[in-house]
């Protein structure tokens, strides 16, 4: 059965660091949740904490509305995949899936059983016997899978296990992990650094960075809606302009840049500390007939290309610098290195953010 | 093709060669020649009559005594070791375990003769020991079994050797990724299970390091047993030099190369069993 985690304003200090900020978190019974960050974030910290390695400095960790602070990981209902998978070197695969449930006093038939089916489960039927530091890395992954799984878990805790595996394991797995969410119905709680992992198999996530939890929602809310700059440019808008002014307008937000005013249209209004996420796939080479408002004057600083795409740097008559990605149909059209441009902004390429150091939520 | 890691090996090499080699070969080669009483020296002719000396005057026992005794020792030294080098490695900083470890060493800055001799201020009939038990009046009498027995004898054996077990033991945890152990606890595993189904087996090669070094040089000691053992007491070695009095190089040999043949048969099969060269895999050029 799947277990619901509460996270109940939950500090952790490690002498004067604070790797964990009064973080509060409800991650819902079933749900596939990551935590994103880089590492120093606390993301694993707070991976900890659910997992029972580690007491919070105050605070509360609930499962089902239970307080686990104080229980040891040994008697939680949940269960890790290690990020170096820790499998153990002196058993063979089988012993290894065995492990938990041996401990646990399950019968030998029925332990063998459980763990052939659940070998079965992550491909790795006929593998039981195999000796653990002979297999490859993905099949490694899958028995550390498996000695998680074949616990059945209310709660699996997935710490970084994609690190170390190329780029072709990587998808594998991923798409392995998103296939026994599925199958099992457990909670996921992954925690990760790469955003393309991320976004392909979080139902929600939440971006940590120095503690603090910058915004917590569905995928594609990061992009909609970022919290702040920060999250913005985590999230892959690594270009964030300063307007000289962002007003409101009817229904519209008005973006003065560089002495031109440009018209979001519907954008929200974030006051005073407005900056403008830039969304680089949604900018074109406007024409000479361009609607006013909706363009801007840029010269171009260099290109690269970068497969489906043309990468354009561009810089602003105010010297402030943003990317375009054109597609390479659209690239000749664009003028050389050094000439003067005019750039569309179709709708949701500069998405109103917070400065982080605006919100309550961060202390740069 | 030349390789400066070979040239830079070889003295060392040469040194091991001709003072740790060399020797044994004359020892082996010596052990088979002919002693002559009259003459109190040996003649290079084959014989067998060290071995069947080995047989002789009780010398067998003392061989098994000694043996025994370092077993034991080694024994008491691990199990007293093991939770020595799990406080040091697990539970320490690092600063204090630094600490702990040059600590470790202190036994060796003082000589075996002075610290054997130390334990009879402490075991003997007016020693430390006997005076808490007596003004305690847990006992009436002093206790005689304390000093000049093989009680006294294996406490200033595992005394001195104690360290010898714990760096290898360190060692070999240092190798167990705590990852391992928080797995164990993850799969439901409390202290007990965790230490006898992981800790345990993944540093038996330090467990089989630290025993050999103390059974090697607890069977090869002579200080102890005359210092604190009774007056029957003998060791090998003491066995050995007795021999020498009397220039018998075979008989003095032959022993040698038995407990040498002891000694390497346990680390053949210790290796095997319990893959000892894994404990230095780290260190690879």
């Amino acid at each position: 059965m799947a277990i619901s985690i509460g996270i109940d304003n939950v500090t952790r200090t490690f002498g004067t660091v604070k790797a964990l900020e009064r973080v509060g978190l409800k991650i819902e019974a079933g749900e596939f949740f990551t935590l994103l960050g880089s590492s120093g974030s606390g993301k694993s910290t707070l991976l900890k904490l659910i997992g029972g390695f580690d007491r919070p400095t105050t605070g509360r960790v609930l499962f089902d509305g239970q307080d686990v602070t104080d229980m040891p990981a040994n008697r939680r209902p949940s269960n890790t995949v290690f990020q170096d998978l820790a499998l153990f070197p002196h058993m063979s695969v089988g012993e290894n899936v065995a492990y938990g449930l041996k401990v646990k006093g399950v019968a030998a038939s029925e332990r063998k059983k459980r763990v052939e089916s659940t070998l079965a489960l992550v491909d790795l039927t006929g593998f039981a016997e195999r000796n653990v530091n002979l297999l490859s890395g993905g099949q490694r992954q899958r028995v550390a899978l498996a000695r998680a799984l074949v616990m059945e878990p209310g709660i699996l805790l997935l710490d970084e296990p994609l690190t170390g595996l190329d780029e072709r394991l990587r998808q594998q797995m991923r798409d392995e992990f998103g296939r026994l969410h599925q199958r099992t119905g457990s909670t996921f709680v992954l925690v990760t650094h790469n955003q393309d992992e991320a976004l392909s198999l979080s139902d929600r996530m939440a971006i940590m960075h120095k503690g603090r939890l910058e915004q917590v929602g569905r995928p594609a809310d990061f992009f909609a809606n970022p919290a702040n700059d920060f999250v913005a440019r985590f999230v892959g808008m690594e270009r964030v302009l300063k307007p000289e002014r962002l007003e409101r307008s009817g229904s519209d937000t008005v973006a003065v840049i560089a002495g031109e005013r440009l018209v979001l249209p519907g954008a929200r209004d974030v006051g005073e500390m407005g900056l403008l996420a830039v969304r680089p796939d949604r900018i074109s080479l406007a024409n000479v007939h361009a609607a006013p408002g909706s363009s801007l004057a840029a010269i171009v600083a260099g290109r690269q290309f970068r497969g489906r795409f043309f990468d354009f740097y561009l810089e602003l008559g105010d010297g402030q610098k943003l990317d375009a990605e054109i597609p390479i149909e659209f690239a000749d059209a664009w003028p050389e290195t050094g000439k003067p441009v005019r750039l569309e902004f179709a709708g949701g390429a500069l998405v109103p953010v917070p400065a982080s150091g605006a919100t309550a939520n961060r202390d740069t | 093709m030349k390789s400066p890691g070979l040239l830079l090996a070889l003295p060392t090499a040469l040194i091991v060669l001709l003072l740790g080699f060399v020797p044994l070969i004359v020892i082996l080669v010596w052990s088979f020649w002919t002693w002559d009483p009259a003459t109190y020296w040996i003649r290079p002719e084959f014989s067998l009559a060290g071995y069947e000396a080995i047989l002789e005057a009780g010398r067998w026992s003392v061989i098994v005594g000694s043996l025994g005794k370092a077993f034991l020792t080694a024994a008491i030294c691990v199990v007293i070791g093991y939770p020595a080098a799990m406080a040091v490695h697990f539970l320490a900083s690092r600063r204090t375990a630094l600490l702990l470890m040059a600590l470790f060493t202190i036994p060796f800055f003082t000589s075996y003769m002075i610290r054997a001799f130390s334990w009879r201020l402490v075991l003997g009939r007016n020693g430390l020991i006997n005076g808490w038990l007596m003004d305690l009046g847990i006992v009436d009498q002093p206790l005689d079994w304390l000093l000049f027995s093989n009680f006294a004898v294996n406490v200033g054996l595992v005394a001195s050797y104690l360290p010898f077990v714990i760096f290898p033991l360190i060692l070999s945890m240092q190798r167990v990724e705590p990852s391992l152990l928080a797995a164990s606890q993850d799969l439901g595993a409390g202290f007990w299970r965790t230490f006898r189904s992981v800790l345990l087996p993944l540093t038996q090669a330090g467990i089989f390091a630290g025993f050999l070094f103390v059974f090697v040089m607890a069977a090869g000691s002579a200080t102890e047993v005359q210092m604190l053992g009774g007056a029957a007491a003998s060791m090998i070695s003491v066995m050995i030099n007795d021999v020498m009095r009397v220039v018998n190089f075979p008989l003095a040999f032959a022993i040698s190369t038995l407990v040498l043949i002891i000694l390497f048969g346990l680390i053949f099969i210790g290796n095997r069993l319990f893959k000892l060269t894994s404990l230095f895999e780290g260190f690879t050029w």
